[in-house]
């Protein structure tokens, strides 16, 4: 498992923090562009909605800039932001007042209808009823989910970010898991 | 199925679908799910949640990044107006008043109404402006005592010339009947 990082041959986040600090305008621009992906994905994760996680995201930077001198480097740059992703989208999940989410139902009935589906577009079917169910699993057992897979943190990142051990997140995941099959049976 | 354990296959499956994992472990892995089933399904399932991942909007790195720079401006520039008014680093001095800070004149206000006293502003003078209207009064022609004179004005006493000291000291003896 590798940990969140650069995904390219320049600077390291630790290299890029530390310019940042000193006021270098293109490491900012250069962390931001390496890690909005993730924290776009973890914020969608929790507040499941496209609008509501641009903002989260949005402010997460912004907030994680300003605090950049009381990182410590406990844990990874990326790490320390998606935490901040995370704390964000659960304060703007409170403040979402309509969730736009599709409902299993709907995505079974689209498929009902018109001609039969050739095998890629069954394979996007079956994918976006795994995002239905993965909408459906608890916070915890959801991000844990979306966090190993999407993102390939270890059990120890995740654990960090949602605020658990390392062990109670390989639980979360695995009972996701688990949940996840039972629903898609 | 090889030597690996479901439970060690379980736990691979997110680096392989994230394309984390190196070749060697990726070949055990699916040698292990080619004769595991249950592991087959697992898989499957956790490539389906990685295939439908949220897009990431476009554009949102460049308004993030904008976001991100406007904030990081504007908070410079702030520290940098806070240090010019605490007149620390380079200062911008306005012309035609006082340079001097606000609690300063208020401390200065306070006190003054508590004395009893009033401020005038305008060029120093070599003799006090301001005096208390009680215990002696300075005239055109000299220095008078009040019947309490000898009492309010003895501190005052420092700081005059030696030319109103004996003045008064001549006065103090008339007044007294000549008697020293």
């Amino acid at each position: 498992m590798r940990e969140v990082g650069p995904q390219d041959d320049g600077p390291s986040d630790a290299e890029l923090v530390e310019k940042a600090r000193r006021g270098d305008e293109h490491a900012l621009d250069t962390l931001v562009r390496r890690h909005h992906a993730a924290a776009h994905r973890v914020a969608a994760s929790i507040v499941r909605d496209a609008d509501a996680a641009q903002d989260v995201v949005q402010d997460a930077f912004i907030k994680a800039f300003r605090a950049l001198d009381g990182f410590r480097g406990d844990s990874s740059f990326g790490t320390w932001l998606l935490t901040i992703t995370a704390n964000e989208a659960r304060g703007a999940l409170r403040r979402v007042v309509r969730r736009r989410e599709t409902s299993l139902d709907d995505v079974t009935g689209a498929a009902s209808e018109g001609m039969a589906p050739d095998s890629a577009s069954v394979l996007a079917l079956e994918a976006q009823r795994a995002r239905v169910m993965l909408g459906r699993l608890p916070d915890k057992q959801r991000l844990s989910v979306t966090l190993r897979i999407e993102e390939g943190l270890s059990f120890r990142e995740i654990g960090k970010i949602i605020g658990s051990s390392e062990g109670a997140a390989r639980v979360n995941y695995f009972h996701g898991i688990r949940r996840l099959r039972e629903l898609l049976e | 199925m090889n030597d690996m354990s479901c439970g060690e296959a379980r736990d691979l499956m997110p680096d392989l679908v994230n394309g984390r994992l190196g070749p060697e472990p990726t070949a055990r892995l699916e040698a292990h799910v080619a004769g595991c089933a249950e592991c087959g399904t697992e898989l499957r399932l956790v490539r389906m949640i990685y295939a439908s991942r949220p897009e990431v909007p476009e554009g949102l790195a460049a308004s993030v990044g904008a976001a991100v720079l406007a904030d990081h401006r504007s908070r410079r520039r702030v520290p940098a107006e806070r240090a010019a008014a605490a007149g620390v680093g380079r200062r911008r001095v306005e012309r035609g008043r006082p340079d001097r800070p606000w609690w300063g004149v208020a401390a200065a206000a306070i006190a003054a109404v508590a004395l009893g006293i009033g401020i005038r502003s305008g060029p120093a003078r070599e003799a006090p402006s301001v005096v208390p209207s009680y215990g002696y009064e300075v005239g055109e022609g000299g220095l008078w005592l009040t019947d309490d004179g000898l009492l309010a004005g003895a501190p005052s006493l420092e700081g005059l010339t030696d030319e109103a000291l004996m003045r008064l000291l001549e006065e103090l003896s008339v007044e007294s009947g000549g008697a020293a």
